[in-house]
Parts: structure tokens; C-alpha cells; sequence
């Protein structure tokens, strides 16, 4: 018990200083962004796992309760003002209403016909932004004065360090309540509902009753997610309602691993990363997100923390020699077929924006001519060790004695 | 009453135009139960390389060969992906698994043909002049495309219903195991069928294409509709499919062309709205029609209309 | 105790064309051991799942402890005292053997009412179902995922949430489904040593499990009741023995 509760501390050690350390170091406008950036999408990511990994509800609309949160907070901010710290839970409340009715329409069923009205009602409210100028402010959106709202002591909240203050509190604060609430009796009974619902309800609880609470509360953190990113940008638009934002956060979610706790915020911090860093280097970062989706998707479906221990098993000092070779080989293969992939779409898009510009060149600084046979060459020679590898931990499995290992 | 009818016939086009998408989405979740959210990809697909095609060997060849294409295209997704993730059991990965293949055919789609709107060229031969019909001018590529619409449902539903492998298939779905005993190769109908109803998406691409131009977004904006139709019919039934399809287009087409605002309906029910809301018009609300029926149907009739199996 | 734990008047079942439940009229008084029995397809499934309100009857009425249930569902069942174990082991899989009898002791009759009981852990759920660990026999299994228990163990949880929730009516659907001689005879020993005060109505196709528990008997065929009553009076019934006993065990 010990021990559980030291890594228990660790990780949200880490957590912590993963918020706090970057922007302490590099207090530059940019690099708060980012951040501002990742931890609201940490906390949206690990409020939609309340209902994808706890209770099994998948939604295709959860922005939807994230921007109507922020619209509201907005609304409130601009209308009746008051501390910019409190702000979130204006929209927290607000993201929660929302949620609550929508829950009533969408959770007397779970599985496709949640799923369906999801994204339907998610299709409307993105559709409405767009509709109705007065409450979703139009194209502009409704944009807000951070330094506007009563300041607390001597903080006015127009500086970004100040505003990133409230948005790492806020996302810090929003995770241990999510964590809280995972650890409830509730939560289990929503796993309970997950895993048989026609069960729960012989047992005497209304599966409908614990859907419900827990969409209430999913939304009610997608609307603190939805407000930090107002702090952040000081405007909310119609954007942060939109189908694109649901998927994003779906994604974020898959790719981090809706089995524990912490891996939709890992999903969230690898989703930013490429959408902001990789974005700035690549044309070709949304082609490969949609790869990393796909591959976790079939072949890695315990997402990036169900590998992370499997590799750490694997690399430890006693492992045996067959289970850390195939781990290798399963590395080894992933990184060729990145290569091949990264070449590939690469070139590609040098060839197409050479066909739209005039210029195809790739990889920037090294300058490899999409027209010449030598880039392609390399992907293809990398797609190919890349599946000899596979094979081998492929034959390496199956001549392994033991139990087999499931997710990978 | 002449636009009346003008809108009538828009509205059983664009009906139909819809029905030839949902067609090959519902066989695909009637053979294998799974909602596939790339469907309207393979559409778009259909499309861009119909447009590609065409623009090499005619508007025939298209017709022909996009489809094959994305048939196997489909086939091979199914067989390698799809096969994977079903092992597994629950629907939510095989949602999550066909949304990731929208997202990827999507970006796949902007590499190899570009951002930039390509507009598909009407076929010489139903390029002239429009058929004057009870005093209507009916444009020729319209009527050729209700009819291939009309046609794949009798074919689909004939198919089904009449021919063996229809049976086979349907047996397959309540039954798997049995008609695996009786010898037939299970997975590889589902294969087969699932690359049926792809190439079936593409077909409807390839015709539908002439009708608007050819974008990126064009999975996005025409693949909800397409869910929510399915969905008010009723998941796994064709004529579900249909009546919901005629339906939307009827609704929409007909919103789309109204002059009416909500401050009208509202003053007629007696009900005062903030103006910011009631200037709204119903031209403008006309997107949110399928979607609105969607969750009012959901609500009302988780099944569908028309449909038999419930999940969850 | 006296009174009717499970009265049945009349129940119909239909679906579609075919009619799976005949006029069924069924009496199980206040902690007896009842066994139905009867040869497959004889419908006693949907009998358990009318009883247990998962299905509405087309006719008929349910009365469970004196109050009818009008087709209001599961949930108001098994308010009613109703609980129940499946055929095909229905238990929680991804969570721990122990998280599945908590969910069960969350039901409890004194324990539903107490709202906070969703919010924070409480020591008498907590120590009911260490209870029911215990006297079903899993405790080294504790911890581990239901999904992984062997299939024995896997009955056992099944019938050990259906006593964690408290329930005064347990419907057991074949408990020994499945298991050897002696997984079988240790399991009905270990029905008998939870239900003690309890009413229990088993459906089972192991006779010597039938003869060896049963205080009363009925006889299901093709959704009519042949025949009801003490053991020895249905081991001698010829309507029985013609229909059910002498076809087989």
C-alpha cells in the first residue's frame, strides 16, 4: 500500500512540475501558449474519459459542452465581471447544464445510439454558433478583457504569466477532483454500468440514473477546459463548439489510453505536441495523427499508457531475453515504419505543393528533390526492415513459452 | 405552385442523392453491424478519383472503374482493420476504427489531390438542353441520377430479399456460426460485402460529383447527414434508408428555400423570443434539419423508424 | 414467516407468433426452496425474466411480497426483494471480485437509501461484502478480475452478487450449469449454506441437485405447469415422468 501511495505521489509530483517547470523556466509568450494550450486539453481529455473510460460513452460532441461553457463564461465576465480565478467555475456550471440536458436525450441508450445523438447534437449546437450572432458573438466570436474583472491583490490577470497562473491551478485542481471522483462508488458503479448494464439494473440502480451523473460531470469539467482556453486566447468563437474540436479531444483521449487515469492527459500533452511542433516543421502532421489514431486504434488499443509499461516490463534488469527482443523488434519496427511514413508523406506533400507552387522540396533545410528517385528510395528500403522486424517479433511471440502478452 | 414544384423535385433529388449513400452504409451495417463512419470518405473518394479518371478516359470509365477501386480499397480495409479490431467485441472500437479511417482518407485526400475545390464536369451527353416535363424544366444529369438512385434500391433490396446470396448473408448476421458450419466462407462474405458497400459510396460519388464541386470537407459535411439518415430509418433497414432520405431532402430543400423566420412561427404560437434569435430564419436553420430529426427521433424511437436492432 | 414471496396469475408470454408462456399460475411462499424444472425450451428463462421484471408480460399479473409489479421493470423488482443470478455468468468483468460484490452491497435495503453511500466508501457496504467473500469462498480472489476467474469461481461470484444485494427472493438460474459432480454438489451445499431465511427459486437439469434441495417442485413443459408439489410427489406424478423424467435423467 506504501508503495502505491509513493507513486501515486510521484505522478502527480510530476504532473505538477510539468505545468509549473516550463513556464517558470521560460516565462516567453510563446512557450506559455503552448502550455496554456496543453493543459486545456488535458483537462477536456481526462473530463471525456469520465465518459469514454469510466461509464463507456462514446461522444462525438463533447466540445460542444467545453465552448458552451466558454461562451457563458464570457457572457458573465463581460456582463456581471468578477475575479478572473472564479471564471472557470461560471463555466464549469454552465458546461454542466448543458450536459445535463443533453444527458436526458442521449442517455436512456449507451453504445451506437448514444454515440448517434452525440453527434447530432453536437452537429446542431456547431451549426447554431454559426446561426445565431448575438449569443455566439459571429464569425468574431466574443472576446473578452482579461484585466477587465476585479483583480486579486495586486494580480490585474493582463499578463500572460498571471492568466497561466490561474490556467495551471485550474487544470492542477480539475484533475485531482476528476481523480477524486474516479475513486467514488459512483465510479465504480459506472464501470459496473460500462461492463452490464442489464446487471446494474437487476441489481436496482437505474443505468440511465449513472450515465447520466457522470455526462453531468464530465461536463461540468469540459466547461472549466472550455473557459481556461478563453483565458488563455481572451475570445471565445464558434471554433470551440465545432465537430473538429470533438474530434481532437476523441483523439487525444484513444491515443493516451482510456484504461487509466492519467493516460488521456498523456494523449493530450502528444496531441498538442504535434498539432503546435510538429505543425510548425511539417505540412503533413494531421496525416500523421490520423496514422498514430489508426495504429493505436487496431494494434495498441490500451494506448500510449498500456505501452509504457510493457516496455518498461520489457527493460527491466531480470526480463527475460525472448520478451525484451520482441519488445525491440517491436520499437525497431515502429520507428522504420515512422521513417518510411514520414518520408513518404513528406515527399508527397513536396510533389503536391510543387504541382500548386513551383517548389517541391522537402525536409526543408536538407533539400530532397520530391522528383528524384532517392527519397522514395529510402521509404520503401525503411517500410521494408520495418515489416522484417515485425515479422521476426511476429515469430518471436509465437515461439515464446508463457502467457501472451494482449495489446501489442 | 410552379415553384412549389421546382422545390419538390430539388428536394426528391437531393433526396435521392442522399438515399445512394446511406444505401451502401446500411448494407454495410446490416452485413457486419458496425456504423461506418468513413463511408462518406469513400464518397469523396469516389469522387476525386472519378475526377481523375474522367479526365483521362471519359465520364464511363469513371463510372466504372472508381468504383472498382474503392471497392478494393474497402475490401482490403476491411480484411486487415476492420477483421482486427472486431476480435476484440463492442462496437466502440470498430467506431473508433472507421472515424480514425474518415480522419486518415481525408488527409490522404489533401495530399494527393490539393486543397482547392475541383469542380466535375456534367457528361457531354446529359449536358443539353433541360426535359420539359408538365411545364417544369428538369435538368437531363438530375433525372440520370434519380434514376441510378431508383435503380440501386430495387437492385439492393432485390438482391436482399430474392436472390441467395442475399439470404446467405442475412442468415450470416443472426447466425455466423450455423452458416460457417454449412460451409460458406463467413469472413470473406463480409469482406466482399463490406467492399460492396464501399464501392457502392463511390459509385454514388462518382454520379453525385457534377452536382457540386469536389472538396476536402465534402466527407465532413455530406457524411453527417448521411449517419443521421441512416439513423432515423432505423439502422439496418433499406427502406428506413430511403423514407428518411426523401425526407431530409424534402425538409432541407424546402427550409433552405423558405422565407419564414422563427419570429413568424413563434408569433403564430403566441410565444415572444429576444430578437437576436428571432430573426433567425429558417433558411438559415436549414443545416441543423437532419440533425434535429435525429435527435428527435433517438429520443422518441431509439430503433429508428423503421429499424430492428438496439444497442446498449 | 407467511405470505407469498412470488405469486404468478395468469402469465401469458408472447413473441410474435409464438407463445412461449401459457397461462402459468406459480405460488412460492416466504423462505421455501422451490426448483423448476422441465425440458429445454419449456420457457422457464422468460418465467425468471418476467419475475424479475426484465420482461413485461403480455398477460398476467406479478405479485412479489404482496405488491404487484405492473410491468414497472427490473429496478422496481428487485426494490421488491427480488435478486438474481444469470445462466451465462453475468458479473462485472473488469472490475476486481471484491469491486463486484461492493456494487451488489450498494443495493442493500438499508444501505440503497443512504445517498453519500455513492460518493464515499463505506465501512458496512465494505464489510457486507468481506462477508459474502467469505461465505461464497473467493477470498484469495479478492483482487483479481472477475473476467478472469475460472468458470466455477465465476458461478460462484455470480451467485455471491445476488446475495451481496440483500435480496429476500434469490432466482438462480441453472447454478450448476456447466460443472462436474462435485463442483455441483459443493455448489448446491453452498446455496444452501447462504440462503438460510431466504427464499430461493432454482431452475436446474441436474436432478440429484433438484431432489437433493427442493422442498417443492414444479414441472414446466412447453410453458404450461404439468405438474407442482413435493419431490416425491413429482418423482411419482406419470403426467411428469411421461412428459420430462422418463425422456432422459
Amino acid at each position: 500500500m506504501d508503495n502505491r501511495a509513493l507513486t501515486g505521489a510521484l505522478r502527480w509530483g510530476l504532473f505538477a512540475a510539468c505545468l509549473a517547470l516550463p513556464a517558470w523556466l521560460w516565462p516567453h509568450g510563446a512557450v506559455l501558449g503552448y502550455l496554456a494550450q496543453t493543459a486545456a486539453l488535458v483537462v477536456l481529455a481526462l473530463s471525456y474519459n469520465l465518459q469514454l473510460g469510466t461509464t463507456g460513452l462514446l461522444s462525438f460532441g463533447h466540445a460542444a459542452f467545453a465552448g458552451l461553457g466558454a461562451f457563458a463564461a464570457a457572457h458573465w465576465f463581460n456582463h456581471v465581471g468578477g475575479p478572473l480565478p472564479l471564471l472557470p467555475l461560471v463555466g464549469g456550471v454552465a458546461g454542466a447544464g448543458f450536459g445535463f440536458v443533453a444527458g436526458l436525450l442521449a442517455t436512456r441508450r449507451a453504445g451506437t445510439v448514444f454515440a448517434m445523438i452525440t453527434l447530432g447534437l453536437g452537429e446542431c449546437v456547431a451549426a447554431a454558433a454559426w446561426s445565431v450572432p448575438a449569443w455566439f458573438g459571429g464569425l468574431g466570436g466574443v472576446p473578452i478583457d482579461r484585466a477587465s474583472g476585479t483583480p486579486w491583490g495586486a494580480w490585474q490577470f493582463g499578463a500572460q504569466t498571471q492568466a497561466y497562473t490561474v490556467i495551471a491551478a485550474w487544470c492542477l485542481v480539475s484533475a485531482l477532483a476528476m481523480h477524486a471522483l474516479t475513486r467514488t462508488p459512483l465510479a465504480r458503479l459506472a464501470n459496473a454500468v460500462r461492463d452490464n448494464p442489464a446487471r446494474v439494473a437487476a441489481l436496482g440502480t437505474e443505468p440511465r440514473r449513472v450515465r447520466l451523473a457522470m455526462v453531468t460531470c464530465a461536463s461540468f469539467f469540459a466547461g472549466i477546459a472550455g473557459t481556461l482556453t478563453l483565458i488563455d486566447v481572451e475570445i471565445a468563437t464558434p471554433d470551440s463548439v465545432s465537430m473538429a474540436r470533438s474530434a481532437t479531444v476523441l483523439i487525444a483521449a484513444v491515443i493516451g489510453g482510456t484504461g487509466t487515469f492519467f493516460g488521456p492527459a498523456a494523449g493530450a500533452v502528444v496531441l498538442t505536441a504535434l498539432s503546435v511542433v510538429v505543425a510548425g516543421v511539417s505540412r503533413a502532421w494531421a496525416l500523421y495523427l490520423g496514422v498514430l489514431f489508426v495504429a493505436v486504434v487496431v494494434a495498441a488499443p490500451r494506448g500510449i499508457a498500456g505501452i509504457v509499461p510493457t516496455l518498461a516490463h520489457a527493460l527491466r534488469r531480470d526480463a527475460p531475453a525472448a520478451e525484451r527482443w520482441r519488445v525491440l523488434c517491436g520499437v525497431g519496427a515502429c520507428v522504420f515504419w515512422g521513417v518510411a511514413i514520414v518520408c513518404a508523406a513528406e515527399l508527397g506533400y513536396a510533389w503536391r505543393f510543387a504541382q500548386d507552387d513551383g517548389t517541391g522540396l522537402a525536409f526543408g533545410a536538407w533539400g530532397i528533390d520530391a522528383d528524384a528517385p532517392a527519397g522514395w528510395a529510402v521509404a520503401c528500403s525503411a517500410a521494408g526492415i520495418g515489416t522484417l522486424l515485425w515479422g521476426w517479433r511476429a515469430r518471436l511471440t509465437s515461439h515464446g513459452h508463457g502467457k501472451r502478452e494482449d495489446g501489442r | 405552385m410552379h415553384a412549389f414544384a421546382l422545390q419538390a423535385f430539388n428536394g426528391l433529388s437531393y433526396g435521392l442523392l442522399l438515399f445512394m449513400l446511406s444505401a451502401g452504409l446500411t448494407l454495410i451495417f446490416s452485413v457486419q453491424g458496425v456504423l461506418n463512419f468513413a463511408h462518406a470518405s469513400f464518397y469523396m473518394l469516389g469522387a476525386y478519383l472519378g475526377y481523375s479518371i474522367a479526365a483521362r478516359a471519359g465520364f464511363w470509365a469513371a463510372l466504372v472503374f472508381a468504383p472498382l477501386a474503392v471497392g478494393l480499397l474497402g475490401a482490403g480495409c476491411e480484411r486487415w482493420l476492420l477483421r482486427r479490431v472486431q476480435a476484440r467485441g463492442g462496437h466502440t472500437s470498430e467506431l473508433l476504427l472507421t472515424f480514425g479511417l474518415a480522419y486518415l482518407i481525408g488527409e490522404g485526400a489533401k495530399l494527393l489531390w490539393g486543397l482547392a475545390p475541383l469542380p466535375a464536369p456534367v457528361p457531354p451527353l446529359f449536358d443539353g438542353a433541360p426535359v420539359t416535363v408538365f411545364g417544369l424544366a428538369l435538368p437531363r444529369y438530375r433525372l440520370f441520377m434519380m434514376a441510378m438512385s431508383a435503380t440501386m434500391l430495387v437492385a439492393l433490396g432485390a438482391l436482399l430479399r430474392v436472390s441467395r446470396i442475399g439470404l446467405v448473408v442475412r442468415a450470416a448476421l443472426a447466425h455466423r456460426a450455423a452458416v460457417e458450419a454449412l460451409g460458406y466462407d463467413v469472413p470473406r462474405m463480409m469482406t466482399g460485402l463490406f467492399g460492396a458497400g464501399t464501392a457502392l459510396a463511390a459509385l454514388a460519388g462518382v454520379i453525385g460529383a457534377p452536382l457540386a464541386v469536389i472538396e476536402p470537407a465534402l466527407a465532413e459535411t455530406v457524411g453527417s447527414v448521411v449517419f443521421a439518415i441512416v439513423v432515423i430509418g432505423g439502422l439496418g433497414s433499406l427502406g428506413g434508408a430511403f423514407v428518411a432520405s426523401l425526407a431530409v431532402g424534402f425538409a432541407q430543400t424546402f427550409a433552405a428555400a423558405s422565407d419564414t423566420s422563427l419570429r413568424d412561427i413563434v408569433q403564430w404560437a403566441g410565444i415572444a423570443l429576444p430578437d437576436s434569435v428571432a430573426a433567425v430564419s429558417i433558411a438559415q436553420l436549414a443545416p441543423l434539419v437532419p440533425y434535429l430529426l435525429l435527435v428527435a427521433v433517438l429520443v422518441v424511437r431509439p430503433r429508428g423508424l423503421f429499424g430492428e436492432r438496439v444497442d446498449g | 414467516m407467511n405470505g407469498n414471496a412470488i405469486a404468478l396469475h395468469g402469465i401469458v408470454q408472447r413473441f410474435g407468433a409464438q407463445t412461449v408462456l401459457d397461462g402459468i399460475d406459480l405460488s412460492v411462499s416466504a423462505g421455501e426452496r422451490h426448483a423448476l424444472i422441465g425440458p429445454n425450451g419449456a420457457g422457464k428463462s422468460t418465467l425468471f425474466g418476467v419475475i424479475a421484471g426484465a420482461t413485461r408480460p403480455t398477460r398476467g399479473r406479478v405479485v412479489l411480497h404482496g405488491v404487484a409489479l405492473r410491468g414497472r421493470g427490473p429496478v422496481v423488482a428487485s426494490r421488491l426483494g427480488i435478486g438474481r443470478s444469470f445462466q451465462q455468468t453475468s458479473a462485472f468483468a473488469r472490475l476486481s471480485v471484491f469491486d463486484n460484490l461492493r456494487c451488489a452491497a450498494l443495493h442493500a435495503p438499508d444501505e440503497r437509501r443512504r445517498w453519500w453511500n455513492r460518493l464515499r466508501e463505506s465501512a458496512s457496504v465494505d464489510r457486507a461484502a468481506a462477508r459474502v467473500l467469505h461465505d461464497i469462498g473467493l477470498d484469495a480472489r479478492r483482487d483479481a478480475p472477475a473476467g478472469a476467474l475460472g468458470y466455477a469461481e465465476q458461478r460462484a461470484l455470480d451467485l455471491g452478487i445476488a446475495l451481496a444485494s440483500g435480496a429476500r427472493t434469490l432466482l438462480l438460474d441453472e447454478p450448476t450449469a456447466g460443472m462436474n459432480r462435485d463442483q455441483a454438489a459443493r455448489m448446491i451445499a453452498l446455496i444452501r449454506a447462504t440462503t438460510q431465511g431466504r427464499t430461493v427459486l432454482m431452475i436446474e437439469h441436474d436432478m440429484d441437485a433438484v431432489f437433493g434441495f427442493a422442498e417443492r417442485i414444479t414441472v414446466l413443459v412447453r410453458g404450461t405447469v404439468v405438474a407442482t408439489g413435493a419431490p416425491d410427489a413429482i418423482r411419482a406424478d406419470p403426467a411428469v415422468r411421461a412428459a420430462y423424467l422418463g425422456e432422459g435423467a
